[in-house]
């Protein structure tokens, strides 16, 4: 995992659960549970499957504990998880849509896939909703490794070499990532603040 | 907006308040961390410097803080109350379960792809003690095959030897018993 690490409570905490202390592990899960749940829920876009995808992320920490060993920052090796699930849950979701579309191209007509939003019952929440949707899609439009990175740089705050660590990638390479997709949200997004603003 | 949408002669160019980080052969993250308010002192400064007069840039700027301020908007449902219950509970059943269907699991969400060069790896080991062996077992056999032809023909030839030796004893003896009934 490259990254020197620097003083890290979570490492501690993690040592700890190694020396058999589950109560610790209790701390991490309540420390980042939120923030896993909350990546992998952008990164799917299902709320269902996010907690299910974040169960397996901290069973994975909790089965290594044993042989766990401080090579960099704990939220790294966690979003590396993570990612990782979400990349190959992306995955197999994608070739179930393609079976489901040639189901559907041989006469079955079943409705597109939709998200669990509810339907709204007054106005505003017609428009928020549908401004979250817009956000939804730009977001679900970009290439997996774009929209993680995108969502680790936006809303964990990571910084470029820990996002490259937990991409396995370069640092210039998530520069560039990150570039290209500010890029197209600019493109779709833009609008909205300026709807906003009138 | 890509880079070479950009005028090539901004005017920013040769203001003397840098290179354009949009015209620049790197990527311009300085300007992401700049909309994102992440960019600290004199590099902040430089670049608000810059994107006064710099158009380009200061059209970049004002589209990334809006798509970001976008993306403030999205706000996701709270973790279920349930998650730590539910995780005690896996990680005590898993802990019961024995390891070839955690292998099995492991192998459902994707951890197939380390085992692919694992598996080549044990093949082409495998194969070459295979071809290893079997030169060793044809070399023995092809050993053992002639050591057999070898003796073989050494016992005929020591048979046909003693043959002729019993022949020659045998007219030996008959000559010499009819000679003596003669007499």
């Amino acid at each position: 995992m490259g990254a020197s690490p620097g003083p890290d409570p979570d490492i501690e905490l993690m040592l700890r659960v190694r020396d058999g202390d589950e109560r610790s592990f209790d701390v991490l899960l309540a420390k980042h549970r939120t923030a896993v749940v909350h990546f992998l829920r952008r990164m799917v876009q299902n709320q269902a499957v996010s907690e299910e995808l974040a169960q397996e992320v901290f069973l994975r920490v909790y089965r290594s504990r044993a042989s766990y060993e401080p090579t960099a920052r704990f939220t790294t090796w966690m979003f590396r998880i993570a990612t990782h699930l979400a990349f190959n849950w992306l995955r197999d979701e994608r070739n179930e849509r393609a079976q489901e579309r040639l189901d559907d191209e041989r006469g079955n007509d079943l409705p597109a896939r939709e998200l669990p939003d509810r339907a709204p019952s007054v106005e505003q929440r017609m428009l928020h909703h549908a401004r979250l949707q817009e956000i939804r899609d730009a977001i679900g439009l970009l290439p997996e490794k774009q929209r993680a990175a995108v969502l680790m740089h936006k809303y964990r705050e990571m910084d470029y070499a820990q996002i490259a660590i937990t991409l396995d990638c370069s640092e210039s390479a998530v520069k560039s990532l990150l570039f290209r997709a500010y890029e197209s949200l600019r493109g779709k997004l833009a609008h909205m603040a300026a709807r906003v603003r009138t | 907006m890509k880079q070479q949408d950009f005028p090539r002669n901004n005017s920013a160019d040769n203001s003397g308040e840098g290179k354009c980080p949009l015209l620049s052969e790197e990527t311009p993250a300085a300007l992401l961390d700049f909309a994102a308010g992440r960019l600290d002192g004199i590099c902040a400064e430089q670049l608000a410097r810059h994107s006064a007069h710099c158009e380009a840039c200061a059209d970049f700027i004002a589209g990334q803080a809006a798509a970001w301020s976008a993306l403030d908007e999205w706000e996701i449902e709270p973790v279920s109350s349930a998650f730590n219950r539910r995780f005690w509970a896996r990680a005590a059943e898993l802990d019961r379960i024995p390891w070839y269907l955690r292998l099995a699991d492991a192998v459902r969400f994707g951890g197939w792809k380390p085992a692919i060069p694992v598996a080549a790896a044990v093949l082409v080991i495998a194969a070459g003690f295979l071809m290893d062996h079997r030169d060793a077992v044809r070399t023995t056999r092809t050993g053992a095959g002639n050591g057999v032809s070898v003796i073989e023909v050494d016992q005929v030839e020591r048979s046909l030897d003693d043959i002729q030796l019993l022949k020659q004893f045998d007219t030996t003896v008959t000559d010499a018993a009819t000679s003596s009934t003669r007499m």
